[in-house]
Protein backbone atom coordinates (compact mmCIF):
# COMPACT_ATOMS: atom_id res chain seq x y z
CA UNK A 1 0.00 0.00 0.00
CA UNK A 2 1.49 3.24 -0.83
CA UNK A 3 0.15 6.87 0.22
CA UNK A 4 0.66 10.08 -1.81
CA UNK A 5 0.37 13.30 -1.35
CA UNK A 6 -2.44 15.07 -3.81
CA UNK A 7 -2.06 18.63 -4.01
CA UNK A 8 -2.86 20.46 -0.23
CA UNK A 9 -5.82 18.51 0.58
CA UNK A 10 -5.59 15.09 -1.47
CA UNK A 11 -3.99 11.62 -0.21
CA UNK A 12 -3.44 8.95 -2.92
CA UNK A 13 -3.61 5.48 -1.55
CA UNK A 14 -2.95 2.91 -3.70
CA UNK A 15 -3.16 -0.66 -3.06
CA UNK A 16 -1.38 -3.39 -5.67
CA UNK A 17 -1.90 -2.02 -9.59
CA UNK A 18 -4.19 -4.06 -11.22
CA UNK A 19 -7.57 -4.71 -11.76
CA UNK A 20 -8.23 -7.80 -9.18
CA UNK A 21 -11.58 -8.21 -6.85
CA UNK A 22 -9.29 -8.89 -3.40
CA UNK A 23 -7.36 -6.09 -4.21
CA UNK A 24 -10.75 -3.58 -4.99
CA UNK A 25 -12.18 -4.96 -1.93
CA UNK A 26 -9.62 -3.38 0.00
CA UNK A 27 -10.28 -0.09 -1.35
CA UNK A 28 -13.99 -0.23 -0.46
CA UNK A 29 -12.93 -1.36 2.92
CA UNK A 30 -10.68 1.66 3.68
CA UNK A 31 -13.67 3.48 2.17
CA UNK A 32 -16.40 2.48 4.31
CA UNK A 33 -13.61 2.48 7.88
CA UNK A 34 -12.80 6.41 6.91
CA UNK A 35 -16.72 7.57 6.15
CA UNK A 36 -17.19 6.30 9.60
CA UNK A 37 -14.25 7.41 11.62
CA UNK A 38 -12.68 9.79 9.90
CA UNK A 39 -16.19 11.79 8.44
CA UNK A 40 -15.54 15.09 10.57
CA UNK A 41 -11.83 16.05 8.37
CA UNK A 42 -12.97 14.50 5.19
CA UNK A 43 -14.26 15.78 2.01
CA UNK A 44 -14.46 13.79 -0.65
CA UNK A 45 -13.25 10.25 -1.24
CA UNK A 46 -13.12 8.33 -4.24
CA UNK A 47 -12.51 4.76 -4.59
CA UNK A 48 -11.60 3.12 -8.01
CA UNK A 49 -10.47 0.01 -9.01
CA UNK A 50 -6.78 -0.28 -6.88
CA UNK A 51 -6.83 3.11 -4.87
CA UNK A 52 -8.51 5.79 -2.86
CA UNK A 53 -8.46 9.22 -3.05
CA UNK A 54 -8.92 11.27 -0.30
CA UNK A 55 -9.67 15.05 0.05
CA UNK A 56 -9.33 16.54 3.66
CA UNK A 57 -10.41 19.59 5.37
CA UNK A 58 -7.70 22.47 4.86
CA UNK A 59 -4.95 21.86 7.68
CA UNK A 60 -1.74 19.92 7.86
CA UNK A 61 -3.75 18.81 11.31
CA UNK A 62 -6.09 17.40 9.61
CA UNK A 63 -3.74 15.57 7.14
CA UNK A 64 -1.86 14.23 10.10
CA UNK A 65 -5.68 12.85 11.46
CA UNK A 66 -6.33 11.06 8.08
CA UNK A 67 -2.58 9.61 8.05
CA UNK A 68 -4.03 8.18 12.06
CA UNK A 69 -7.22 7.10 11.29
CA UNK A 70 -5.41 5.19 7.40
CA UNK A 71 -2.53 3.75 9.91
CA UNK A 72 -5.03 2.61 12.53
CA UNK A 73 -6.61 0.53 9.59
CA UNK A 74 -3.94 -1.09 8.70
CA UNK A 75 -2.75 -2.25 12.03
CA UNK A 76 -5.95 -3.52 12.93
CA UNK A 77 -5.14 -5.97 9.84
CA UNK A 78 -7.44 -3.93 7.34
CA UNK A 79 -10.82 -5.42 9.20
CA UNK A 80 -13.59 -5.21 6.85
CA UNK A 81 -16.45 -2.92 7.91
CA UNK A 82 -19.83 -3.99 7.77
CA UNK A 83 -20.35 -3.91 4.05
CA UNK A 84 -24.02 -5.07 2.43
CA UNK A 85 -23.63 -6.94 -1.33
CA UNK A 86 -26.23 -7.22 -3.35
CA UNK A 87 -26.76 -9.53 -6.07
CA UNK A 88 -28.67 -7.92 -9.06
CA UNK A 89 -30.16 -9.95 -11.87
CA UNK A 90 -30.95 -7.84 -15.10
CA UNK A 91 -32.57 -9.04 -18.39
CA UNK A 92 -30.04 -7.42 -21.36
CA UNK A 93 -32.11 -8.21 -25.26
CA UNK A 94 -28.61 -8.74 -27.26
CA UNK A 95 -30.89 -8.68 -30.76
CA UNK A 96 -29.35 -6.91 -33.70
CA UNK A 97 -31.28 -3.81 -33.46
CA UNK A 98 -29.36 -3.23 -30.28
CA UNK A 99 -26.04 -4.78 -30.47
CA UNK A 100 -24.43 -1.83 -32.68
CA UNK A 101 -21.05 -3.43 -32.86
CA UNK A 102 -21.63 -6.52 -33.26
CA UNK A 103 -19.60 -7.42 -36.34
CA UNK A 104 -17.11 -5.56 -35.12
CA UNK A 105 -16.99 -7.52 -31.91
CA UNK A 106 -17.09 -10.81 -33.46
CA UNK A 107 -14.40 -9.80 -35.46
CA UNK A 108 -11.93 -8.63 -32.65
CA UNK A 109 -12.47 -11.39 -30.67
CA UNK A 110 -12.93 -14.46 -33.30
CA UNK A 111 -15.90 -15.67 -31.49
CA UNK A 112 -18.10 -17.88 -34.40
CA UNK A 113 -21.34 -16.25 -33.94
CA UNK A 114 -23.49 -13.92 -31.88
CA UNK A 115 -25.53 -16.50 -30.13
CA UNK A 116 -22.21 -17.52 -28.45
CA UNK A 117 -21.42 -14.31 -27.68
CA UNK A 118 -24.30 -13.95 -25.58
CA UNK A 119 -23.82 -17.54 -23.75
CA UNK A 120 -20.67 -15.97 -22.65
CA UNK A 121 -21.62 -12.56 -21.49
CA UNK A 122 -24.94 -13.75 -19.38
CA UNK A 123 -25.11 -15.99 -16.25
CA UNK A 124 -21.49 -14.88 -14.90
CA UNK A 125 -21.47 -12.13 -11.89
CA UNK A 126 -19.39 -9.24 -11.73
CA UNK A 127 -18.22 -7.82 -9.46
CA UNK A 128 -18.60 -3.93 -9.24
CA UNK A 129 -15.31 -2.09 -9.20
CA UNK A 130 -16.26 0.99 -8.73
CA UNK A 131 -18.45 4.18 -10.13
CA UNK A 132 -17.36 6.97 -12.05
CA UNK A 133 -16.89 8.65 -16.08
CA UNK A 134 -20.48 9.71 -15.79
CA UNK A 135 -23.30 9.96 -12.90
CA UNK A 136 -23.88 6.51 -11.49
CA UNK A 137 -21.86 4.77 -14.31
CA UNK A 138 -20.54 1.45 -12.92
CA UNK A 139 -17.47 -0.30 -14.05
CA UNK A 140 -18.44 -4.46 -14.18
CA UNK A 141 -15.82 -6.90 -14.40
CA UNK A 142 -14.10 -9.31 -15.39
CA UNK A 143 -15.67 -11.05 -18.71
CA UNK A 144 -14.11 -13.96 -19.67
CA UNK A 145 -11.13 -13.75 -21.63
CA UNK A 146 -12.55 -14.69 -24.80
CA UNK A 147 -14.59 -11.05 -24.78
CA UNK A 148 -11.62 -8.51 -24.17
CA UNK A 149 -12.19 -5.95 -27.04
CA UNK A 150 -10.80 -2.58 -27.60
CA UNK A 151 -12.26 0.46 -27.25
CA UNK A 152 -13.74 1.84 -30.24
CA UNK A 153 -11.19 4.24 -32.14
CA UNK A 154 -14.07 7.19 -33.11
CA UNK A 155 -16.03 7.94 -29.79
CA UNK A 156 -19.57 8.05 -30.03
CA UNK A 157 -21.31 11.50 -29.16
CA UNK A 158 -24.62 9.69 -27.93
CA UNK A 159 -24.67 6.35 -26.63
CA UNK A 160 -28.39 5.87 -24.98
CA UNK A 161 -29.13 5.14 -21.29
CA UNK A 162 -29.21 1.69 -21.14
CA UNK A 163 -26.99 0.55 -23.78
CA UNK A 164 -25.15 -2.69 -22.76
CA UNK A 165 -20.71 -2.13 -23.79
CA UNK A 166 -17.40 -4.05 -23.46
CA UNK A 167 -14.25 -2.63 -23.19
CA UNK A 168 -11.24 -4.97 -22.23
CA UNK A 169 -12.56 -7.36 -20.11
CA UNK A 170 -14.92 -4.71 -18.50
CA UNK A 171 -18.32 -4.36 -19.05
CA UNK A 172 -20.94 -1.46 -18.10
CA UNK A 173 -24.44 -0.18 -18.87
CA UNK A 174 -25.03 3.01 -19.63
CA UNK A 175 -27.11 4.97 -16.98
CA UNK A 176 -27.98 8.04 -18.66
CA UNK A 177 -27.15 8.78 -22.18
CA UNK A 178 -23.78 10.10 -22.85
CA UNK A 179 -20.43 9.63 -24.98
CA UNK A 180 -18.88 6.51 -25.58
CA UNK A 181 -16.11 4.72 -26.59
CA UNK A 182 -17.16 1.00 -25.53
CA UNK A 183 -18.27 -1.92 -27.62
CA UNK A 184 -22.30 -1.95 -27.91
CA UNK A 185 -23.71 -5.46 -27.66
CA UNK A 186 -27.07 -4.66 -26.08
CA UNK A 187 -29.90 -2.68 -24.24
CA UNK A 188 -31.60 -3.08 -20.52
CA UNK A 189 -34.72 -2.07 -20.33
CA UNK A 190 -34.02 -1.52 -16.21
CA UNK A 191 -33.65 2.35 -15.27
CA UNK A 192 -30.15 2.65 -13.39
CA UNK A 193 -30.93 6.50 -12.06
CA UNK A 194 -33.89 7.54 -10.21
CA UNK A 195 -32.95 11.35 -10.21
CA UNK A 196 -35.67 12.19 -7.56
CA UNK A 197 -34.29 9.93 -5.28
CA UNK A 198 -31.49 10.49 -2.45
CA UNK A 199 -29.74 8.15 -3.44
CA UNK A 200 -30.18 8.39 -7.27
CA UNK A 201 -28.01 5.03 -8.78
CA UNK A 202 -28.69 1.69 -8.08
CA UNK A 203 -25.73 0.05 -7.98
CA UNK A 204 -22.78 0.30 -5.73
CA UNK A 205 -19.35 -0.58 -4.87
CA UNK A 206 -19.05 -4.07 -4.13
CA UNK A 207 -22.53 -5.28 -5.65
CA UNK A 208 -22.37 -8.44 -8.18
CA UNK A 209 -24.72 -7.95 -11.44
CA UNK A 210 -25.70 -10.59 -13.50
CA UNK A 211 -27.40 -10.88 -17.11
CA UNK A 212 -29.94 -13.06 -19.13
CA UNK A 213 -30.66 -12.49 -22.49
CA UNK A 214 -34.12 -11.64 -23.25
CA UNK A 215 -36.17 -11.07 -26.65
CA UNK A 216 -37.63 -8.35 -27.74
CA UNK A 217 -41.21 -9.61 -26.77
CA UNK A 218 -40.25 -9.75 -23.46
CA UNK A 219 -37.76 -6.88 -23.60
CA UNK A 220 -41.27 -5.55 -23.92
CA UNK A 221 -43.22 -7.11 -21.37
CA UNK A 222 -40.06 -5.81 -18.91
CA UNK A 223 -40.56 -2.01 -20.21
CA UNK A 224 -44.40 -2.38 -18.80
CA UNK A 225 -43.20 -4.46 -15.43
CA UNK A 226 -40.84 -1.45 -14.79
CA UNK A 227 -43.58 2.15 -15.66
CA UNK A 228 -45.69 -0.28 -13.80
CA UNK A 229 -46.32 1.74 -9.64
CA UNK A 230 -45.83 -1.42 -8.34
CA UNK A 231 -42.59 -2.53 -9.52
CA UNK A 232 -39.80 -2.50 -7.13
CA UNK A 233 -36.28 -3.28 -7.49
CA UNK A 234 -35.66 -5.34 -5.08
CA UNK A 235 -37.58 -8.40 -7.43
CA UNK A 236 -34.35 -7.96 -9.76
CA UNK A 237 -32.48 -8.72 -6.35
CA UNK A 238 -30.98 -12.52 -5.93
CA UNK B 1 -40.19 37.46 -12.15
CA UNK B 2 -37.39 37.84 -14.43
CA UNK B 3 -37.34 37.04 -18.18
CA UNK B 4 -34.27 35.83 -20.03
CA UNK B 5 -34.76 38.01 -23.20
CA UNK B 6 -31.33 36.71 -24.11
CA UNK B 7 -29.21 34.00 -22.31
CA UNK B 8 -25.53 35.10 -23.03
CA UNK B 9 -23.07 32.51 -23.91
CA UNK B 10 -23.16 30.45 -21.03
CA UNK B 11 -25.13 31.66 -18.46
CA UNK B 12 -26.13 28.86 -15.30
CA UNK B 13 -26.33 28.47 -11.74
CA UNK B 14 -24.08 27.96 -9.72
CA UNK B 15 -24.08 27.29 -5.86
CA UNK B 16 -21.29 25.39 -3.54
CA UNK B 17 -22.13 22.46 -5.44
CA UNK B 18 -22.32 18.68 -4.97
CA UNK B 19 -19.33 17.83 -2.77
CA UNK B 20 -18.84 14.57 -0.85
CA UNK B 21 -20.91 13.08 -4.15
CA UNK B 22 -17.93 12.11 -6.35
CA UNK B 23 -17.84 7.86 -4.77
CA UNK B 24 -20.65 7.78 -7.43
CA UNK B 25 -19.51 9.62 -10.71
CA UNK B 26 -21.04 12.91 -9.80
CA UNK B 27 -18.55 15.63 -10.62
CA UNK B 28 -18.29 18.65 -7.76
CA UNK B 29 -19.57 21.69 -9.68
CA UNK B 30 -20.42 24.56 -8.26
CA UNK B 31 -18.99 28.33 -8.70
CA UNK B 32 -15.68 28.47 -10.22
CA UNK B 33 -14.66 31.67 -8.44
CA UNK B 34 -15.43 31.08 -5.22
CA UNK B 35 -14.08 34.58 -3.79
CA UNK B 36 -16.49 36.16 -6.92
CA UNK B 37 -19.33 34.50 -5.80
CA UNK B 38 -18.96 34.54 -1.91
CA UNK B 39 -18.61 38.76 -2.54
CA UNK B 40 -21.69 38.92 -5.17
CA UNK B 41 -23.83 37.19 -1.84
CA UNK B 42 -22.06 39.57 0.75
CA UNK B 43 -22.89 42.69 -1.66
CA UNK B 44 -27.12 41.86 -1.37
CA UNK B 45 -26.62 40.78 2.34
CA UNK B 46 -27.06 36.41 0.64
CA UNK B 47 -25.53 33.83 2.73
CA UNK B 48 -22.68 32.03 1.49
CA UNK B 49 -23.81 29.23 -1.13
CA UNK B 50 -26.71 31.14 -2.11
CA UNK B 51 -27.37 30.31 -5.87
CA UNK B 52 -25.59 32.54 -8.00
CA UNK B 53 -25.80 33.26 -11.96
CA UNK B 54 -22.24 32.51 -13.66
CA UNK B 55 -22.32 34.43 -16.87
CA UNK B 56 -19.28 33.17 -19.09
CA UNK B 57 -17.70 36.04 -21.50
CA UNK B 58 -20.94 37.37 -22.46
CA UNK B 59 -24.04 37.81 -20.18
CA UNK B 60 -27.28 37.49 -20.70
CA UNK B 61 -30.19 39.98 -21.37
CA UNK B 62 -32.86 40.16 -18.20
CA UNK B 63 -35.67 42.41 -18.01
CA UNK B 64 -36.70 42.53 -14.37
CA UNK B 65 -40.78 42.07 -13.49
CA UNK B 66 -40.25 43.36 -10.09
CA UNK B 67 -37.55 45.77 -7.66
CA UNK B 68 -34.56 43.65 -6.67
CA UNK B 69 -31.56 44.38 -5.47
CA UNK B 70 -28.64 42.92 -7.14
CA UNK B 71 -24.65 42.87 -7.28
CA UNK B 72 -22.33 42.04 -10.06
CA UNK B 73 -18.69 40.80 -9.55
CA UNK B 74 -15.76 38.89 -11.11
CA UNK B 75 -15.12 39.58 -15.16
CA UNK B 76 -16.31 42.66 -16.05
CA UNK B 77 -18.71 42.03 -18.81
CA UNK B 78 -19.39 45.82 -19.43
CA UNK B 79 -22.92 45.88 -17.52
CA UNK B 80 -25.51 48.09 -17.88
CA UNK B 81 -29.26 48.88 -16.97
CA UNK B 82 -31.49 50.30 -19.20
CA UNK B 83 -28.43 51.05 -21.39
CA UNK B 84 -26.97 53.25 -18.46
CA UNK B 85 -23.48 52.10 -17.70
CA UNK B 86 -23.37 50.38 -13.99
CA UNK B 87 -19.89 48.91 -12.56
CA UNK B 88 -19.29 45.77 -10.43
CA UNK B 89 -18.42 45.60 -7.17
CA UNK B 90 -21.15 47.32 -5.41
CA UNK B 91 -25.49 47.14 -4.64
CA UNK B 92 -27.57 48.15 -7.75
CA UNK B 93 -31.20 48.60 -7.38
CA UNK B 94 -33.51 48.02 -9.61
CA UNK B 95 -37.08 48.72 -10.67
CA UNK B 96 -39.71 47.11 -12.21
CA UNK B 97 -39.14 46.93 -15.78
CA UNK B 98 -35.45 47.68 -15.41
CA UNK B 99 -33.42 45.60 -18.19
CA UNK B 100 -29.75 44.46 -17.22
CA UNK B 101 -27.40 43.90 -20.07
CA UNK B 102 -23.79 43.26 -20.81
CA UNK B 103 -21.14 43.98 -23.69
CA UNK B 104 -17.87 43.44 -24.50
CA UNK B 105 -15.80 41.40 -21.82
CA UNK B 106 -13.15 43.85 -20.72
CA UNK B 107 -11.24 41.15 -18.42
CA UNK B 108 -11.74 38.06 -17.03
CA UNK B 109 -13.93 34.93 -17.85
CA UNK B 110 -16.79 34.58 -15.48
CA UNK B 111 -19.09 37.29 -13.92
CA UNK B 112 -21.33 36.82 -11.57
CA UNK B 113 -24.59 37.49 -10.54
CA UNK B 114 -26.16 37.60 -6.98
CA UNK B 115 -30.38 39.06 -6.25
CA UNK B 116 -30.92 39.91 -2.20
CA UNK B 117 -33.39 37.07 -1.77
CA UNK B 118 -34.11 33.34 -3.09
CA UNK B 119 -34.06 31.70 -6.52
CA UNK B 120 -36.17 28.66 -7.25
CA UNK B 121 -34.29 26.20 -9.25
CA UNK B 122 -34.93 22.44 -8.72
CA UNK B 123 -32.17 21.44 -6.23
CA UNK B 124 -30.68 18.16 -7.34
CA UNK B 125 -28.51 16.14 -4.74
CA UNK B 126 -29.09 19.29 -2.39
CA UNK B 127 -27.52 22.19 -4.97
CA UNK B 128 -29.37 24.10 -7.36
CA UNK B 129 -25.96 23.97 -9.56
CA UNK B 130 -26.32 23.16 -13.73
CA UNK B 131 -24.76 19.87 -14.47
CA UNK B 132 -24.44 19.59 -18.19
CA UNK B 133 -25.68 15.73 -19.48
CA UNK B 134 -27.08 14.35 -22.29
CA UNK B 135 -30.46 13.34 -22.15
CA UNK B 136 -32.34 13.21 -18.73
CA UNK B 137 -31.25 16.28 -16.65
CA UNK B 138 -32.31 17.32 -13.46
CA UNK B 139 -30.93 20.21 -13.58
CA UNK B 140 -32.06 21.02 -16.91
CA UNK B 141 -33.53 24.43 -16.46
CA UNK B 142 -30.39 26.06 -14.04
CA UNK B 143 -28.87 26.40 -17.73
CA UNK B 144 -30.81 29.73 -18.87
CA UNK B 145 -31.82 29.83 -22.40
CA UNK B 146 -34.43 32.59 -24.11
CA UNK B 147 -37.91 33.17 -23.48
CA UNK B 148 -37.17 31.33 -20.05
CA UNK B 149 -38.68 33.15 -16.75
CA UNK B 150 -36.92 33.14 -13.40
CA UNK B 151 -38.55 33.01 -10.29
CA UNK B 152 -37.45 34.64 -6.92
CA UNK B 153 -39.23 33.26 -4.07
CA UNK B 154 -37.96 36.00 -1.59
CA UNK B 155 -36.62 39.40 -2.47
CA UNK B 156 -35.56 42.44 0.51
CA UNK B 157 -34.34 45.80 -0.64
CA UNK B 158 -30.88 45.90 0.64
CA UNK B 159 -29.18 48.73 1.65
CA UNK B 160 -26.08 50.06 -0.55
CA UNK B 161 -22.51 48.04 0.09
CA UNK B 162 -19.41 48.41 -2.07
CA UNK B 163 -16.56 45.89 -1.94
CA UNK B 164 -13.12 46.82 -1.03
CA UNK B 165 -10.82 48.61 -3.29
CA UNK B 166 -8.28 46.02 -2.68
CA UNK B 167 -10.66 43.02 -3.28
CA UNK B 168 -11.62 44.39 -6.60
CA UNK B 169 -9.50 42.36 -8.59
CA UNK B 170 -8.63 42.71 -12.39
CA UNK B 171 -7.39 39.78 -14.49
CA UNK B 172 -4.37 39.20 -16.52
CA UNK B 173 -4.25 37.51 -19.87
CA UNK B 174 -1.05 35.68 -18.66
CA UNK B 175 -1.01 33.60 -15.89
CA UNK B 176 1.82 31.87 -13.12
CA UNK B 177 0.05 28.56 -11.75
CA UNK B 178 1.87 27.11 -8.98
CA UNK B 179 1.71 23.17 -8.68
CA UNK B 180 2.25 20.42 -6.72
CA UNK B 181 3.77 17.19 -8.58
CA UNK B 182 0.95 14.93 -9.44
CA UNK B 183 0.59 10.87 -8.60
CA UNK B 184 2.79 9.99 -11.95
CA UNK B 185 4.88 13.07 -12.05
CA UNK B 186 7.85 10.67 -12.17
CA UNK B 187 7.06 8.83 -15.42
CA UNK B 188 7.39 11.98 -17.64
CA UNK B 189 10.77 12.04 -19.15
CA UNK B 190 13.01 14.86 -18.19
CA UNK B 191 11.97 16.62 -21.85
CA UNK B 192 8.40 16.22 -21.47
CA UNK B 193 8.90 18.02 -17.52
CA UNK B 194 10.61 20.81 -19.21
CA UNK B 195 8.47 21.24 -22.07
CA UNK B 196 5.30 21.61 -19.47
CA UNK B 197 7.30 23.82 -17.19
CA UNK B 198 9.34 26.13 -19.13
CA UNK B 199 7.43 27.03 -21.60
CA UNK B 200 4.18 29.42 -21.71
CA UNK B 201 0.89 27.69 -22.73
CA UNK B 202 -1.73 29.01 -24.81
CA UNK B 203 -5.47 27.95 -23.35
CA UNK B 204 -7.40 26.12 -26.01
CA UNK B 205 -11.09 27.00 -27.47
CA UNK B 206 -12.17 24.09 -26.64
CA UNK B 207 -12.37 25.11 -22.86
CA UNK B 208 -14.97 25.04 -20.77
CA UNK B 209 -16.07 23.75 -17.12
CA UNK B 210 -14.93 20.76 -17.63
CA UNK B 211 -11.74 21.37 -18.15
CA UNK B 212 -9.19 23.83 -19.84
CA UNK B 213 -7.15 22.75 -22.72
CA UNK B 214 -3.80 23.37 -23.93
CA UNK B 215 -3.39 24.31 -27.65
CA UNK B 216 -0.12 22.59 -28.03
CA UNK B 217 0.41 18.56 -27.55
CA UNK B 218 3.71 17.39 -25.59
CA UNK B 219 6.07 16.55 -28.81
CA UNK B 220 6.61 12.65 -29.35
CA UNK B 221 4.39 11.81 -26.00
CA UNK B 222 4.08 7.89 -25.33
CA UNK B 223 2.15 6.12 -22.75
CA UNK B 224 3.97 2.95 -21.90
CA UNK B 225 2.11 1.82 -19.13
CA UNK B 226 -1.45 2.23 -19.22
CA UNK B 227 -2.71 3.87 -15.95
CA UNK B 228 -6.12 1.94 -14.33
CA UNK B 229 -8.69 3.89 -13.68
CA UNK B 230 -8.24 6.65 -10.39
CA UNK B 231 -9.43 9.57 -8.83
CA UNK B 232 -8.89 13.26 -10.23
CA UNK B 233 -9.80 16.24 -9.14
CA UNK B 234 -10.73 20.03 -10.01
CA UNK B 235 -6.99 21.50 -10.37
CA UNK B 236 -5.37 18.33 -11.50
CA UNK B 237 -3.16 18.36 -14.79
CA UNK B 238 -3.96 15.75 -17.04
CA UNK B 239 -2.28 14.75 -19.89
CA UNK B 240 -4.31 12.33 -22.77
CA UNK B 241 -2.85 9.68 -24.17
CA UNK B 242 -2.27 11.92 -27.54
CA UNK B 243 -0.06 13.78 -24.96
CA UNK B 244 -3.02 16.76 -24.35
CA UNK B 245 -2.47 18.55 -21.44
CA UNK B 246 -5.89 19.53 -19.89
CA UNK B 247 -5.99 21.61 -16.48
CA UNK B 248 -9.19 19.88 -14.91
CA UNK B 249 -11.85 22.30 -12.90
CA UNK B 250 -14.99 21.72 -11.36
CA UNK B 251 -17.52 19.76 -14.34
CA UNK B 252 -14.49 17.21 -14.96
CA UNK B 253 -15.42 13.30 -14.68
CA UNK B 254 -13.78 12.24 -11.37
CA UNK B 255 -12.13 9.34 -12.60
CA UNK B 256 -9.47 9.06 -15.33
CA UNK B 257 -7.19 6.95 -17.18
CA UNK B 258 -4.51 9.60 -18.18
CA UNK B 259 -1.25 10.30 -16.41
CA UNK B 260 -1.70 13.22 -13.77
CA UNK B 261 1.28 15.42 -14.19
CA UNK B 262 0.46 18.29 -11.74
CA UNK B 263 -2.37 19.27 -9.45
CA UNK B 264 -2.51 23.16 -8.82
CA UNK B 265 -2.07 25.51 -5.72
CA UNK B 266 -5.85 26.08 -3.95
CA UNK B 267 -5.00 29.81 -4.78
CA UNK B 268 -4.26 28.53 -8.72
CA UNK B 269 -7.23 27.04 -9.05
CA UNK B 270 -9.01 29.71 -7.88
CA UNK B 271 -7.55 31.77 -10.94
CA UNK B 272 -8.62 29.18 -13.20
CA UNK B 273 -12.05 30.75 -13.21
CA UNK B 274 -10.99 33.39 -14.75
CA UNK B 275 -8.95 32.07 -17.46
CA UNK B 276 -9.98 32.38 -20.88
CA UNK B 277 -9.19 31.10 -24.22
CA UNK B 278 -6.57 33.20 -25.83
CA UNK B 279 -4.49 33.72 -22.01
CA UNK B 280 -1.12 32.14 -21.53
CA UNK B 281 -0.21 30.11 -18.44
CA UNK B 282 2.96 29.24 -17.01
CA UNK B 283 3.48 26.05 -14.44
CA UNK B 284 5.76 26.54 -11.44
CA UNK B 285 6.44 23.97 -9.21
CA UNK B 286 5.97 24.78 -5.51
CA UNK B 287 9.05 25.38 -3.80
CA UNK B 288 9.64 22.21 -0.90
Amino acid sequence: MTIQSYGEQGLLVTFDTTIAIEVNLKVHQLHAHLLSSAKDIIQKLIPAYCSLLIVHKSGDIHRLQLMDAINSWQLNGNTPAQVVNRHWQLPVCYDDIFALDQQTILNQTGIKNWAQLVALHTNVPYHVYMLGFLPGFAYLGKTVDELNCRRKKAVRSKVKAGAVGLAGRQTAIYPCSGPGGWQIIGHCPIPLVQWAAAEPFLFQAGDTVTFFAVDTLALGQWRQRVNDSGFHYKALLQ
Amino acid sequence: MIKVVHSGMYTSVQDDGRVGRQAVGVPQGGYLDLEAANLANWLVGNEEGTPVLEMTLQGPVLQFEQATSIALTGADLSPRVNDKVVTNHTTLHLQAGDKLSFGPCKYGCRGYLAIAGQWTFPEWLASQSYLRLVGENPTATSLLSRGQYLAIAVERRQEQKQSLRELRRVYPRQWDLLIWPGPEYDRFTIEEKQFLLENWHLISQESNRMGCQLSQLIPNYQVTEPLISSGVLPGTIQITNAGRPVILLADAQTTGGYYRFGQLTQTSIQQMAQVKPGDKVRFSMVET
